[in-house]
């Protein structure tokens, strides 16, 4: 088979064929070109906050709730993911991570776990570098480096240990006189300098360059590890890696551990970002808002661990409620407490039947039919709108002048696709999603009548199928291959920052019936397999 | 013989060749050491505020309801009451900045203060260095700038803009074509970041200046030690990083001196919403308070970043729309209003900024600029953008409403690079780019 070598904007991709898909219509890409993808050829990719609150979490120990990204400025993203986006470190982002390397030392200086080697020892004037601090090191250094420190790293913080000892009692007014606060005070010390390391903040893996033979196979480790769990190889991936045996059985055996080991995390990380609920998350836990973002999470959870069809985030038969949430929906046999419970539905729990999107596409009393099919062409189909130009937002303005207050949100709608072809363009695309989903109202829930009496009318067509009601979208959406699509598409947006509005894949192209976890884990393979062979050639 | 546009230049060539081309690339290093600089005006502030205006009768309306003597204008807040400002303060007419194929909420906003344009083919974001960081460049303060926003990260969720990152929304000011700079936007961290270690004892201070020095010279030379071992792009990120440890060992012992701290500020900012005034005066007291110690000499202030969708101002203006909602008024009254209302209250908080300046004697030297990303926030008209200069001294036309000829917006930023003594040849690229200033049109 001859390869053809693509160059784009994401780096070299080696294409293996090039498959025609004339069944995806309007703006989506006719062609699909399977890639054997490599990781992206940015910058050197950062860690994002979400991975260095779960990275400083793991090493802390089992407290949940330390929340260190919050203070940390805000990644950009890069087609929707922050993952592998590399944002210039400037001034003042570079105190903002110096301060938290503060507080996360003050609270490692104090911490059981680290501080083991040194209880040990029988007084507190032993604790020395030898005796404990080496030790510490040692092992923080695997866990933030993501590899075994290396003999010249350990050396250099070694000097700066005894440096900070000697400025710590000649300079120091607060620790001076005790052994065992001028040795956690100089510990701090070097445990803010390991944190400010470029080895920790930056994603070395990514950069084959830097890893020496006998590092490689923690560099595959740490990429599936920061991939899935965002954070470091844990003790069995750290053995493998040791006995250098990551193969590609063991890598895909690997994946699926982590993947049942770290599911709450990549969810919240890949589908919190992709679908947005995300934000959701950080918000009261009592409260409505958060019980929808939840639900959100834990479908996707059970489609993804059940093995489920990818078909299945649109129609998954089943959601998850609490009472809360369960007396909003008026669902009989959910849960009556604050804890979730599994309910059979086939109404509820699709993409386009959880309350979190129908809310989040709605203003505060009515439901916004164009935002919500521009959220389902991006976040479902993966098709992209042309940005709002001036002579666009001019059409726009000419036709919302001719609009009767009083018409129907059908006939405005129509208006909308009727008033030019800037308009049109995007309308035949957006009004049969939006105005299909008018049976959700702005709380999410069904109706059949707008408040005032009027009949919800729904006769556009979507891939063929005439939508007179929400419950005929899914259907029409899965008569493509397009969603599936998607799905891998933001899989490669999340892993390889490729753009999901191009037709670009990474890998067999995915099915419907295809089940969520395989399509997941041989994404997340290929792209450490190919990034491995790459920098073995 | 007019100069190539960078831009045409890196085109066709893989961002590893960049940095050392830009190095030796004549008009963007010519800085004009020799510049004669004027004897006062040796500060700068860059203010930004999002979305235009109301205009009342829509596209090419020249004057538009940008004026102060009208008790319903926008401006009418500079000349009433006894601090009234109006007499340092010109109004500029007819500048003109649309990129045709760019929104000008993206566009205009990460190009407030470059007039380059955006990137939409990277997968990193990228601009044009600002003319505050070529003003900032040969600063010796503790702080090269320093940069303020208003409460929150704007980001456009919807693909209705595909290929168009958050971060230019959310940035004005730019070290390098590709470092935007992170505005403070809350107080006590703003606090902090100016006067830290304030608290301690002048012991505890020289012992953390020591400690903190040993941390960053290990910091930096593990920067440089893993950066000589990957390729060009690897380094181009680690050295930026390294710039910034620098920065930081650098002001470590110059900080403290001559500072006292004013008063912490004290009211609760963790929701954007409320309290917005006071958190935006807040910033503006350390800032304006920063430029009289000497702490820095040129500033940037985003108002609130670009489309500002999720910002309503309930706290202050009571519940309603926000303010993007507001912009796209569609002839709706009460967008209007409301509308006008925050315009108001950004001019409002521009008159606290000018009047700390006066108050502190600083005025004379500041040099500030009031601008916005588009004219009318309705239909994103990029003609006649509503812009301010203030103070800077009395050799320019302050207290006037000056009818430009049709103005490229570019020209004025190149025309404020020289009155702030610093020749550059030309700014912008493609379609905005220029050699012309209109000094003589800003100077009696």
């Amino acid at each position: 088979m001859s390869m053809v070598f693509i160059l784009c904007g994401c780096g070299v991709f080696k294409s293996e064929k090039t498959l025609d898909r004339n069944s995806v219509e309007n703006s989506s890409p006719p062609l699909t070109q399977s890639l054997k993808c490599t990781s992206p050829a940015t910058l050197v990719p950062r860690l994002t906050p979400f991975e260095y609150n779960s990275i400083l979490n793991d090493i802390l120990g089992s407290e949940r709730d330390r929340k260190f990204n919050t203070q940390l400025p805000q990644f950009p993203n890069l087609y929707g993911f922050d993952r592998i986006s590399s944002p210039p470190f400037d001034r003042t982002s570079t105190e903002s991570y110096f301060k938290m390397a503060e507080t996360v030392s003050t609270e490692m200086i104090n911490n059981k776990n680290i501080l083991s080697v040194c209880l040990n020892l029988s007084t507190p004037t032993e604790w020395t570098w030898e005796n404990c601090g080496q030790k510490i090191i040692t092992k923080l250094g695997m866990a933030l480096f993501r590899r075994p420190i290396r003999k010249e790293e350990e050396e250099v913080l070694k000097n700066l240990f005894l440096n900070l000892y000697k400025i710590g009692q000649t300079e120091n007014p607060s620790s001076a006189s005790s052994g065992e606060s001028l040795f956690k005070e100089t510990l701090k010390g070097t445990l803010i300098t390991l944190l400010m390391f470029p080895q920790f903040l930056f994603k070395l893996e990514y950069f084959s360059h830097i890893y020496t033979t006998t590092e490689r196979p923690y560099q595959v480790a740490a990429q599936l590890s920061l991939l899935i769990g965002s954070t470091f190889p844990d003790e069995e991936l750290q053995n493998l890696a040791a006995n250098n045996l990551l193969n590609q059985e063991n890598l895909y055996q690997q994946a699926t551990r982590l993947l049942t080991v770290y599911a709450d995390r990549f969810i919240t990380n890949f589908a919190g970002q992709w679908l947005g609920f995300y934000q959701n998350l950080s918000e009261e836990s009592e409260s409505l808002s958060y019980s929808m973002g939840k639900e959100a999470e834990l479908v996707f959870r059970e489609v993804l661990l059940q093995e489920n069809p990818i078909s299945s985030l649109l129609s998954p038969g089943f959601t998850y409620v609490n009472n809360n949430l369960g007396n909003h929906y008026n669902l009989t046999g959910g849960s009556t407490s604050s804890e979730y419970r599994k309910v059979n539905s086939t109404e509820r729990g699709g993409l386009l039947s959880q309350a979190y999107y129908l809310v989040k596409t709605s203003n505060a009393l009515e439901t916004r039919p164009i935002k919500r099919g521009v959220w389902v062409l991006d976040k479902i189909l993966c098709r992209s709108l042309p940005p709002l130009t001036a002579a666009t937002l001019a059409e726009i303005a000419q036709a919302q002048s001719q609009i009767d207050p009083k018409a129907s949100v059908s006939e405005r709608m129509a208006l909308h696709r009727n008033s030019g072809t800037r308009c049109s363009s995007c309308h035949n695309q957006i009004d049969p999603i939006g105005l299909g989903l008018e049976n959700w109202d702005y709380q999410g829930l069904y109706r059949t009548h707008y408040a005032d009496g009027k009949p919800i009318i729904s006769q556009l067509s979507l891939n063929g199928h005439l939508i007179t009601q929400s419950s005929e979208l899914v259907p029409a959406l899965l008569a493509t291959s397009e969603f599936p699509l998607c799905v891998q598409r933001k899989l490669n947006a999340f892993i390889n920052g490729l753009n999901p509005t191009e037709n670009k894949l990474c890998g067999e192209p995915a099915r419907s019936d295809q089940t969520l976890k395989s399509l997941i884990l041989n994404t997340l393979v290929d792209a450490i397999s190919n990034k491995n062979q790459e920098t073995e050639q | 013989m007019k100069p190539i546009p960078r831009r045409i230049i890196l085109k066709g060539m893989g961002i590893q060749f960049l940095l050392p081309l830009l190095e030796n690339f004549a008009p963007l290093t010519a800085l004009g050491e020799n510049a004669k600089l004027p004897t006062k005006r040796k500060k700068f502030i860059g203010v930004y505020f999002p979305n235009g205006t109301y205009i009342q009768d829509n596209i090419n309306n020249k004057n538009g309801n940008w004026y102060w003597n009208q008790s319903d204008g926008v401006l009418y807040p500079l000349k009433s009451g006894s601090d009234a400002i109006h007499q340092q303060v010109m109004i500029l007419r007819n500048l003109f900045n649309g990129q045709s194929s760019r929104d000008p909420h993206w566009q205009n906003c990460a190009g407030f203060l470059s007039g380059n344009l955006i990137r939409l083919d990277l997968n990193s974001p990228r601009c044009g260095k600002t003319i505050d960081q070529y003003m900032a460049d040969n600063q010796t303060t503790p702080f090269r700038s320093l940069e303020v926003g208003g409460p929150y990260y704007h980001e456009h969720l919807l693909s209705d803009h595909p290929n168009y990152p958050h971060l230019y929304m959310n940035r004005i000011a730019w070290r390098t074509d590709e470092l935007a700079l992170t505005p403070h936007t809350d107080p006590y961290e703003f606090f902090d970041y100016l006067f830290k270690n304030q608290s301690n004892g002048t012991q505890t201070i020289k012992y953390l200046q020591q400690r903190n020095k040993s941390i960053l010279d290990l910091v930096h030379s593990q920067i440089t030690s893993i950066a000589a071992q990957t390729n060009a792009e690897g380094r181009q990120a680690l050295e930026i990083y390294a710039t910034s440890i620098r920065e930081m060992e650098n002001s470590l012992m110059t900080q403290q001196n001559n500072c006292v701290s004013p008063e912490k500020p004290k009211l609760n900012y963790t929701n954007r919403n409320y309290n917005y005034i006071d958190r935006v005066q807040q910033l503006q007291k350390m800032l304006v308070f920063a430029l009289s110690c000497g702490l820095t000499q040129i500033e940037t202030i985003m108002y609130a970043p670009a489309v500002s969708g999720d910002i309503d101002y309930r706290g202050d203006l009571g519940v309603g729309k926000e303010h993007h909602g507001c912009a796209h008024h569609n002839s709706d009254a009460t967008s209007i209003s409301r509308l006008l209302e925050m315009n108001r209250m950004h001019v409002q908080l521009l008159k606290h900024l000018l009047n700390l300046l006066k108050t502190y004697n600083l005025l004379d030297e500041t040099l500030v600029l009031f601008g916005t990303d588009m004219n009318d926030g309705n239909l994103h008209t990029t003609e006649n953008i509503p812009t301010l200069l203030c103070g800077g001294g009395s050799d320019l036309k302050l207290g006037e409403d000056i009818n430009l000829p049709r103005t490229s917006y570019t020209q004025l930023l190149l025309s404020l690079l020289e009155l702030m003594g610093i020749q550059k040849d030309s700014l912008g690229e493609e379609e905005t780019f220029t050699t012309k200033n209109i000094n003589q049109l800003l100077l009696l």
